[in-house]
């Protein structure tokens, strides 16, 4: 276990080195990252000090190094429009987005879970087709969209709930509708072939045929091999949820970090996007890492060496 | 085929989708105004059959008096050129990347996975805005970023189907014959991937549909004036108490292009695919 979990961490560093040149590379893309840093009028020797003063004009291996040195040290440079260090400012906004993202997720679990369950034990019935039917929207509605339709709905028309904003738990609720939403769809639609499959084993056929309610069945016996296709796919929808936040934080004006990423994409704010993409890319792998040990206590089958 | 007269659904869903295809092309025939005009009178009109509507106006206008109808055809063209040609894109390189990392294995296999690896690290929409923020926006680059990006699913399933090809028999008389390594590639595994990419193509158009109205909608997609129905949903934001029509109609399209090309893709792989069929 110990060695699993040893290889797993290597992995996962030797991934977010990979990210770290993918965000290296992501200011040399127009071949001028001096010229990215600086007002649009910026005069060309304005540009040429700049680029002397910010080192772009050493060799490119040399630049990736102190890049590489820095980032380990939390130092990813100085927000270009606030004058802050731009992990800082990532990091402070990090919190509300966790939260949006841990209230979407809890939403899409309410959904699904009971939906897939119901889905499961009777294939076909009314509730199966309803969850048919929220699967195929719930995949193609853009959430920015249905974000707006909610506030149509419920801030607009009937004054329920506030459309923007961060506080209390009411303005948490549309946000993490809009962002769960497809993750409830997808989650639904899988437990329900997951559980069906187990359902149909003969380890579930002897527990029946010994007595047992279907209650226990279903709880104690079915659901936690039918959970880890859906675990794995958790890890997979926190990825999609981090992309979901940025669109659905700019609808409701929700000050997390993916709308700082939007304000600071609009200012062309490099070193902020620079530490968005790695601090998401390092809570990314976390997530995954979280899961794949998951599997050990799920399923004693799996043996993690 | 003969599955598509008894799925209602599926048949309803190819001819939705061909109708907007129709559209996006012969907008400009289709259209009853041009898609820039401005009229300082009829601005944010409400759709002809509400009280206020102006009967040339079936969707109504926007803030800037332009016909809905008219820029969500053109919108049309938008979304489903950048979807089809970004796809195409994908596809060559997820081909090209799958084949040779499945058919030769080892260190070049290795080496690809890795970079996919590290690629999926980063959520596709942050990616795709990162770099759209660095490049600047248009209608080249939203092009470029979805279609350099979006490799790593087609990679992926490519080169879990050639793995598997590979061991077939006709693949090793083909070796023991002499056939070069291309040959055998492009001969005798390309045919064999054509079921698996359509069903992956059809539904990743979708998905990069959705994925350029996201960019739109944050200003980082095709800039305007061209209209893009992200854009337009984003245009309306400002008017959901006054003017709903202005965000919902075209947020609509966007639902249903995404939905039919959905159900078309799943019936798709249910035909190419008897295997893959829904338990």
């Amino acid at each position: 276990m110990k060695a699993y979990i040893a290889r797993r961490l290597l992995y996962a560093a030797f991934v977010l080195l990979g990210v770290s040149i993918i965000v290296f590379f992501l200011v040399r893309l127009t071949g001028d990252p001096a010229g990215l840093m600086m007002p649009l009028d910026a005069t060309a020797e304005d540009v040429a000090r700049m680029r002397r003063a910010l080192g772009f004009d050493r060799p490119l291996p040399i630049q990736y190094a102190d890049f590489l040195i820095r980032a380990v040290q939390g130092d990813f440079g100085t927000s270009i429009r606030h004058q802050q260090p731009a992990m800082g400012m990532v990091l402070g906004r990090l919190p509300a987005t966790l939260q949006l993202m841990g209230m979407a997720l809890f939403v899409a679990l309410i959904i699904a879970v009971p939906l897939g369950i119901l889905s499961a034990l009777y294939p076909n019935s009314f509730i199966d087709r309803f969850g048919v039917v929220m699967a195929l929207v719930g995949q193609a509605v853009p959430n920015f969209f249905l974000g707006i339709v909610l506030i149509l709905f419920f801030s607009v028309q009937m004054n329920l709930l506030p459309s923007s904003g961060r506080g209390g738990i009411e303005h948490l609720l549309l946000p993490a509708v809009t962002l769960g939403t497809a993750s409830a769809a997808f989650i639904n639609r899988l437990l329900r072939s997951s559980l069906r499959e187990v359902l149909g084993t003969d380890y579930i056929r002897t527990a029946r045929a010994k007595g047992r309610s279907r209650r226990e069945i279903v709880f104690h016996h079915a659901l936690r091999n039918a959970a880890i296709p859906v675990v794995t796919v958790i890890g997979l929808q926190i990825v999609q949820l981090v992309g979901g936040a940025i669109v659905t934080e700019t609808v409701f004006a929700y000050p997390g970090a993916g709308l700082l990423l939007v304000q600071s994409l609009g200012n062309r704010d490099i070193p902020v996007i620079q530490a968005f993409v790695l601090l998401i890319a390092v809570v990314v792998i976390v997530v995954n890492l979280v899961i794949d040990l998951l599997y050990g206590w799920l399923d004693p089958r799996i043996s993690l060496t | 085929m003969a599955s598509l007269r008894s799925n209602p659904v599926a048949l309803v869903s190819l001819i939705v989708m061909v109708a907007i295809l129709v559209a996006a092309v012969a907008a400009p025939y289709l259209a009853p105004y041009d898609p820039a005009a401005q009229s300082l009178r009829l601005r944010l009109r409400p759709p002809a059959w509400l009280p206020g509507g102006e009967p040339g106006y079936l969707l109504g206008t926007d803030a800037l008096g332009r016909d809905m109808l008219t820029r969500i055809l053109y919108g049309a063209r938008v979304s489903i050129l950048v979807g089809v040609l970004a796809v195409a894109i994908q596809t060559l390189i997820g081909v090209g990347v799958g084949l040779i990392a499945g058919f030769y294995g080892g260190a070049i296999d290795n080496v690809f996975m890795r970079i996919a690896d590290v690629q999926q690290a980063i959520p596709f929409l942050v990616l795709v805005v990162a770099v759209a923020a660095v490049l600047g926006p248009s209608f080249v680059n939203t092009v470029l970023i979805l279609g350099v990006t979006g490799w790593v699913t087609y990679g992926r399933v490519v080169r879990a189907q050639v793995l598997s090809l590979v061991q077939q028999e006709y693949v090793t008389a083909s070796r023991a014959l002499g056939g070069r390594d291309w040959r055998i590639m492009l001969l005798h595994l390309l045919p064999n991937l054509v079921a698996p990419i359509t069903v992956v193509a059809t539904l990743t158009i979708s998905a990069m549909i959705l994925i350029e109205a996201s960019l739109s909608f944050l200003g980082l997609g095709v800039p305007p004036p061209t209209p893009t129905w992200g854009g337009m949903v984003a245009d309306g934001r400002n008017y959901l108490v006054t003017a709903w029509w202005v965000s919902v109609f075209p947020g609509c399209a966007i639902f249903v292009t995404v939905l039919v090309i959905n159900l078309v893709g799943d019936w798709l792989r249910e035909a190419l695919d008897p295997t893959l069929r829904r338990g």
